[in-house]
C-alpha cells in the first residue's frame, strides 16, 4: 500500500469515524421511543358509586391518574374511560350487586367507542366497529358491513367495594389499556 | 456606478449564468395557459414556506402550549391571515398538484429522456401529503390529536416495521408531547428538506432537458419563457393567491377545540385522505394494510414504470392506457371520497358529536379571548368553565333524582324525576314558586320527594286557608313575593337596584307573620335543628355545603333527610369524598347560572 492509498483510507476512516460519534448517539436518542413507557401496567379506582349507577344502562366514567408526557407530569388527569354496566337491580344487596366493566377504546384503531341507545349497542365513530352491552362484536350479518374491530371490547376486572368508613358502596375498577389492532389482547401501559 | 457594481458582482458570483438560463429557455409551441401548473405549484410551495416560517415565530410545540400559541396568533389580524394563508394554500397545493400529475401524465411528459423529472414528481407525492398531514395535529386540536392517534395505528398495523414506526412517531405508546415535537421536526425541517433535495433534481433535470413541446413536435412557434410564459405564470399564480387570502381572510383555518381525553373524538381523515378511510372499510382485521399500504404503493409503481411500459406500448395503447388512468383514477377517487361524506351525513349521532364539539371549540376560544391560557394548558379552559362542565357533571351525580328543565322537553329531564328541579334554583321566580302553596306539591318542588307531606308543605298551604278576603290573600302573595325576593337577595340572585325598604319589608315580615323562624334559623333569630338554615339561602357557600352534606346540622339533620346524598362529607381530598372541591364548585356555579359569557355582538 503506497503513501496515497494509505492517506485515502484514513481519510474515509476518520470521515466515518466523526459520523459515528453524531450516528450512535444519535440513532439511541431517537429508538428511545421504543422502550419509552408512559405509565404502570394497571390503575386500581373507584369510579362511582353504586347508587349512582341505573341497573341495566352503560354509564361512561373516565379515569383519573397521574401521567407523565415526556417532561410534564399530570398529577389528575383523565387517562382512560370505561363503560360500567351493572347487571343486577336494584333489589339486589350491594354486596351481591355485579357491575361489568369495558375499556372504551375500541380494539379497532383506538377510538373511544360511545353509546348507541336505540340499538343497545356500543358504536365507535371512527370505522363503525359496533359492540352489544356485554361487549361482543355485533356479526357482519346484523351490522350490514364488515366489523372492523378484531377482538371483543376488552374486560377490565371490577368489583363493589365499600369505603374506609364502610358506609357506601363503591364500584371499583383495575384499568388497562391492551394494544389496539390485534386478536389477542396484549397488554401496554396506562 | 451601478453597472460597476452589476460587474464586480457578475465576476465574483457569476449570478447572470442563472438569470440567463431562465430568460433564454425556449417554450416550443409557444406559451400555454396549462403550463402554468408547474410554476404555480413551485410559488405556493414557497408561500407555504414562507408564511410557515412567519408561524413558527410565535409557535410552541407542546401539549400545554400548542393550541394556546395558536389562538395567541389568531388574536392579531395579520396571524390570522397568515394561517389562513398557509393552511388554504396548504389545501390548494394538494389539488394543482394532482393537476399537475394528470397534465404530465396526458402529455406523455415522462418520456426518455425525462424520466428523472417524472419519478422524482412522482417520490414527491408521498412526502407533500406527509409534510401536510404532519401539519395538521399542530394545532394540538382534539381533531388534530386524534387524528394522528389513528393515523399512527393504521402506521402500526402494517406487518413488521409498523408498531417501530409508530412508536417513533409518536414518540412512544402514547400521542403526547413527544409527538408534537416530532410532528414539528418532521413538518419544519426534515420533510421541506426532502422536498426541496427532490424539487432540486425535478427542476435541474427540467433545465437540462428542455421544456417538452406538443405532441406533434412542431418547434418552429418556440418563444423566448421571459416574459411570455413567465406572465402567463404570475397571472395565474395571482389569481390562486387572490383565492387563497380571500378564503383565508373570510373564512380562515379551523378554530378545533383543544386536545382533551375527556372528550368524544370523531376523527375523520382530511379530503385528500377519505378515499383511503372509505377503501379501508372493506378490508377488515389484520387485511387493512392492503387498503392502506399495499394499494397506494402499486398505484404509485405503476406511475413510476409508466415510461418503461411505454416503449413497450404501441402510442395507441399508450394513449388508451394514459387517459384510462386519468378517467378512472379521478373517479375511483370521487367515488371514493363520496361515499364517507354522504354517510356521515346520513348519520345523525356523528352530526351530534361533531356539532357538539363545535360549540366547545367556539366556547373554548371565547374562554381564551377573555382569561387567557393558564399555564395547565388549553385543556383546562373548558376543565374550568361551569357552562360547559356543568351539565356533564350533572347528569352524571345529579340527574338520576333531580330535573334541570326551564319547561318540559327542555334541558335535563330524568325518566322519573324524584328531588326539585333546580333549573334556576335561587332566584325570585324559583323561590316564590317554593312559596306559593300551588306549586310547593308539584312535581317540581317537593312533590316527588318525602318533603310533599312535610311541614314545611303544610306550613305553606295553611297560609292561605286564613285568608278571608281575597284582599288578604292578594297582601299575602304580596308579603310572599317580599319574601322571595329577600331569600332570591340572601342567594345574590336579587336584581341590584331592590328596594332595601321592601327588603326590610320582607324580613319582618318572615320573623312575625309567617314566623318562619320559629322552624328555621334565619340570620340572629330562630335555631338550627327543625328546619334548614335560611341565611344566606342558595348563596355559593350554601349550596357548596348542602351539597357536600344535606345530613348536616344547618340542613337535614339525623332523619330529616330524603335520598338525597353527601357528596363530599369528608375533608376536600378524601378518596371517599364523591366530588371533589372544583367539580363541586362546577356544579353550583353552573346551578346559579354564574359562567362567562361574552358581551353581544353587534
Ligand atoms: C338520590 C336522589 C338524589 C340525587 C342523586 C341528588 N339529589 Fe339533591 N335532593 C334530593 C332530594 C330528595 C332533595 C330534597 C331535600 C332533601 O330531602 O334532602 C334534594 C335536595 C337538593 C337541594 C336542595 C334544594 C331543594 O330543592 O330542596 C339541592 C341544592 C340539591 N339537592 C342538589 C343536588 C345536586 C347538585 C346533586 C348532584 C351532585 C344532587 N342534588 C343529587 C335527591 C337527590
Ligand atoms: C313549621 C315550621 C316551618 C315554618 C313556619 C317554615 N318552614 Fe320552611 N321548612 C320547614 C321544614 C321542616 C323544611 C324542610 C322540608 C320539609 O321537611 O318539609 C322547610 C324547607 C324550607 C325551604 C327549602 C329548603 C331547601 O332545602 O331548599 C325553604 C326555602 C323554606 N323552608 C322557606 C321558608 C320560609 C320563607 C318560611 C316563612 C315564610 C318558612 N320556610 C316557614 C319548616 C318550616
Amino acid at each position: 500500500m503506497n503513501r496515497r492509498t494509505l492517506l485515502k483510507w484514513a481519510s474515509a476512516l476518520l470521515a466515518l469515524g466523526s459520523a459515528l460519534l453524531v450516528a450512535v448517539p444519535g440513532w439511541s436518542f431517537l429508538v428511545a421511543a421504543l422502550r419509552r413507557r408512559s405509565g404502570k401496567d394497571s390503575v386500581v379506582q373507584r369510579v362511582l358509586r353504586l347508587e349512582d349507577l341505573p341497573p341495566g344502562k352503560p354509564v361512561a366514567v373516565p379515569i383519573v391518574g397521574r401521567k407523565q408526557d415526556a417532561w410534564t407530569v399530570y398529577d389528575q388527569q383523565t387517562i382512560g374511560r370505561v363503560w360500567l354496566v351493572r347487571r343486577t337491580g336494584t333489589d339486589v344487596p350491594p354486596e351481591k350487586a355485579r357491575v361489568d366493566a369495558y375499556s372504551a377504546i375500541c380494539p379497532h384503531l383506538a377510538c373511544l367507542v360511545g353509546l348507541d341507545e336505540q340499538k343497545r349497542r356500543f358504536h365507535c365513530p371512527c370505522h363503525e366497529a359496533a359492540f352489544d352491552w356485554s361487549g361482543r362484536r355485533i356479526p357482519a350479518s346484523q351490522l350490514g358491513h364488515a366489523n372492523p374491530s378484531p377482538r371483543d371490547l376488552d374486560p377490565l376486572k371490577c368489583r363493589v367495594v365499600r369505603d374506609s368508613e364502610e358506609a357506601a358502596w363503591w364500584v371499583e375498577v383495575t384499568y388497562q389499556r391492551f394494544r389496539a389492532g390485534t386478536e389477542r389482547r396484549i397488554p401496554e401501559t396506562v | 456606478m451601478l453597472d460597476k457594481l452589476r460587474q464586480g458582482l457578475e465576476r465574483r458570483i457569476a449570478y447572470r449564468q442563472w438569470w440567463d438560463a431562465y430568460r433564454h429557455r425556449m417554450v416550443p409551441g409557444g406559451p400555454a395557459w396549462s403550463r402554468a401548473t408547474a410554476s404555480c405549484l413551485l410559488w405556493t410551495l414557497i408561500v407555504l414556506v414562507v408564511t410557515g416560517v412567519l408561524l413558527m415565530s410565535s409557535y410552541s410545540p407542546s401539549m400545554t402550549d400548542a393550541w394556546a400559541s395558536v389562538h395567541y396568533i389568531e388574536q392579531s389580524w395579520a396571524g390570522s391571515l397568515l394561517r389562513g394563508i398557509h393552511f388554504f394554500a396548504a389545501q390548494f397545493l394538494i389539488i394543482l398538484f394532482f393537476l399537475h400529475m394528470m397534465r404530465v401524465l396526458i402529455i406523455g411528459g415522462y418520456r426518455a429522456p425525462r424520466e428523472l423529472i417524472w419519478i422524482s414528481g412522482l417520490l414527491l407525492v408521498p412526502l407533500v401529503l406527509a409534510w401536510a398531514i404532519t401539519g395538521n395535529p399542530l394545532s394540538g386540536s382534539q381533531k388534530g390529536m386524534s387524528q394522528i392517534d389513528v393515523e399512527g395505528h393504521i402506521i402500526a398495523s402494517t406487518p413488521l416495521i409498523g408498531r417501530p414506526v409508530q412508536r417513533i412517531l409518536l414518540g412512544g405508546d402514547q400521542v403526547g408531547n413527544l409527538t408534537l415535537t416530532h410532528l414539528y421536526a418532521l413538518h419544519v425541517f426534515i420533510l421541506p428538506f426532502l422536498v426541496g433535495s427532490l424539487l432540486f433534481i425535478h427542476i435541474s433535470q427540467i433545465y437540462r432537458h428542455g421544456l417538452l413541446g406538443n405532441d406533434n413536435g412542431d418547434d418552429t412557434a418556440s418563444v423566448p419563457y421571459w416574459p411570455y410564459q413567465t406572465f402567463r405564470n404570475m397571472a395565474v399564480l395571482f389569481l390562486v393567491m387572490i383565492g387563497v387570502t380571500i378564503a383565508a381572510w373570510q373564512v380562515g383555518a379551523p378554530r378545533e377545540v383543544p386536545a382533551n381525553p375527556e372528550l368524544p373524538a370523531t376523527p375523520r381523515p382530511e379530503w385528500y385522505f377519505l378515499a383511503l378511510f372509505e377503501l379501508r372499510r372493506h378490508f377488515s382485521g389484520e387485511w387493512e394494510f392492503i387498503a392502506t399500504l399495499v394499494i397506494p404503493v402499486l398505484i404509485l409503481t405503476l406511475l413510476l414504470v409508466m415510461p418503461l411500459l411505454d416503449r413497450w406500448m404501441s402510442h395507441r395503447m399508450s394513449v388508451f392506457l394514459r387517459s384510462g388512468i386519468v378517467v378512472v383514477g379521478f373517479l375511483t377517487w370521487a367515488g371514493l371520497t363520496a361515499m364517507p361524506v354522504w354517510r356521515d351525513r346520513q348519520d345523525a349521532a356523528y352530526q351530534k358529536t361533531r356539532h357538539e364539539l363545535e360549540v366547545l371549540g367556539e366556547r373554548a376560544w371565547v374562554l381564551a379571548d377573555h382569561f387567557g391560557v393558564p399555564p395547565q394548558g388549553a385543556t383546562e379552559l373548558l376543565a374550568r368553565d361551569p357552562k360547559t362542565q356543568g351539565p356533564v357533571l350533572f347528569r352524571l351525580y345529579c340527574a338520576s333524582c333531580h330535573p334541570h328543565s326551564p319547561k318540559p322537553g327542555e334541558g335535563i329531564e330524568p325518566a322519573e324525576p324524584s328531588a326539585p328541579n333546580l333549573y334556576g334554583i335561587g332566584t325570585p321566580e324559583w323561590i316564590a314558586g317554593f312559596l306559593d302553596p300551588e306549586r310547593i306539591q308539584s312535581a317540581h318542588y317537593f312533590g316527588n320527594t318525602a318533603k310533599a307531606d312535610g311541614e314545611m308543605v303544610s306550613t305553606v298551604e295553611g297560609w292561605f286557608e286564613e285568608a278571608e278576603s281575597d284582599e288578604d290573600r292578594a297582601r299575602i302573595q304580596k308579603q310572599l313575593e317580599d319574601v322571595a325576593l329577600l331569600l332570591a337577595h340572601e342567594a345574590g340572585k336579587a336584581p341590584p337596584d331592590v328596594d332595601p325598604g321592601r327588603l326590610e319589608r320582607a324580613r319582618e315580615a318572615m320573623i312575625d307573620t309567617f314566623t318562619c323562624t320559629d322552624c328555621h334559623r334565619f340570620g340572629d333569630e330562630g335555631e338550627l335543628g327543625s328546619a334548614p338554615d335560611l341565611t344566606g339561602y342558595a348563596s355559593r357557600e350554601w349550596l357548596i355545603a348542602m351539597i357536600r352534606n344535606p345530613s348536616a346540622e344547618r340542613f337535614y339533620p339525623e332523619d330529616a333527610n330524603d335520598r338525597m346524598p353527601a357528596f363530599a362529607p369528608h375533608e376536600f381530598g378524601s378518596p371517599d369524598n364523591q366530588l371533589t372541591r372544583r367539580q363541586l364548585e362546577l356544579i353550583v356555579d353552573w346551578l346559579r347560572q354564574e359562567w362567562y359569557e361574552p358581551p353581544p355582538k353587534e
